[in-house]
């Protein structure tokens, strides 16, 4: 959990975003690196510049794309099982990180918006992965999310420059 | 009550439909169109009562395709759907003709307090 950043509000948007009760608690784990799965979310400021980071993993990142659009939890569990992310699940859980913006928006004090999505650090531009990777551990916030009706998993919130 | 709902994201266009529904209102017809070049077309083709959009979408965003509509000579009722919050971001939309603009996440008692004066109660 970071010292630095406090994000009090994941459980109310989530919980909003998803039309469901969502129980979240902070974790000394992040969700990368190295986990090739994870969905990582680039967010940029009003000039375009980088600011901050969304991951999350595999299971949360199936799960959340499941139940914003209420397929049933099996899609989610076979993503899982499978270790491969639904195309139909990505975008939902796009939609998913592209309010998460919010989050950033009440702890910068800055408006953020969603600039990209990756499935994995290997999509990223090398710049973007050098940011990422550089981000210090006080300025990392993670928590492990469930969500009701479905599974969960781990989501990190990272801010590269403040 | 016809409206058309413009969002490139296909989960949240159904859950705009979805909360349309909890909000109590009863709607003839709801087309969907994924970004402001579709919506442009569907208004030219058959002009909605309303027009529920997206402010972030490739092609031609939100913002955009409001200007086009208002440029084409369309009046229709538009208001915004986005994750857009700032206070910047609602002058910048009411000036360019929009009725409201309800942020991501949303409730059905968030539509009803932007639709119900401009549809009537649900």
């Amino acid at each position: 959990m970071s010292v630095g950043l406090s994000f009090p509000n994941v459980a109310p948007l989530l919980g909003s975003v998803l039309a469901k009760q969502i129980t979240v608690k902070p974790s000394s784990a992040s969700v990368l690196p190295p986990n090739a799965t994870a969905v990582v979310a680039l967010y940029v400021d009003d000039q375009g510049s980088p600011v901050c980071f969304c991951a999350a993993d595999l299971s949360l990142a199936a799960n959340a794309g499941a139940a914003l659009a209420l397929y049933p939890p099996q899609a989610a569990t076979d993503c899982v099982r499978t270790a491969k992310l639904d195309s139909e699940l990505l975008e939902n859980f796009r939609e998913v990180l592209n309010i998460c913006a919010r989050l950033f928006d009440n702890a910068l004090g800055q408006h953020v918006s969603l600039r990209s999505v990756y499935l994995g650090l290997k999509q990223m531009p090398p710049n973007e992965v050098a940011l990422f990777t550089s981000v210090s551990p006080n300025c990392k916030s993670s928590f492990d999310v469930s969500i009701a009706g479905y599974g969960g998993g781990r989501l990190s919130l990272l801010v590269a420059a403040k | 009550m016809n409206i058309l709902i413009v969002d490139d994201s296909k989960a949240m266009r159904m859950i705009v439909r979805r909360t349309l529904r909890q909000a109590g209102y009863e709607v003839d017809s709801v087309r969907e169109a994924c970004n402001g070049v579709e919506g442009l077309s569907a208004v030219q083709e058959d002009a909605p009562d309303l027009i529920l959009c997206d402010w972030n979408m490739p092609e031609m965003s939100g913002i955009d395709f409001l200007a086009s509509l208002r440029n084409s000579g369309f009046q229709t009722k538009f208001g915004f759907i986005t994750s857009e919050s700032t206070t910047e971001m609602r002058d910048k939309a009411i000036e360019a003709g929009a009725l409201f603009l309800i942020s991501k996440p949303f409730t059905a008692d968030n539509f009803q307090e932007h639709l119900d004066p401009i549809l009537g109660s649900s």
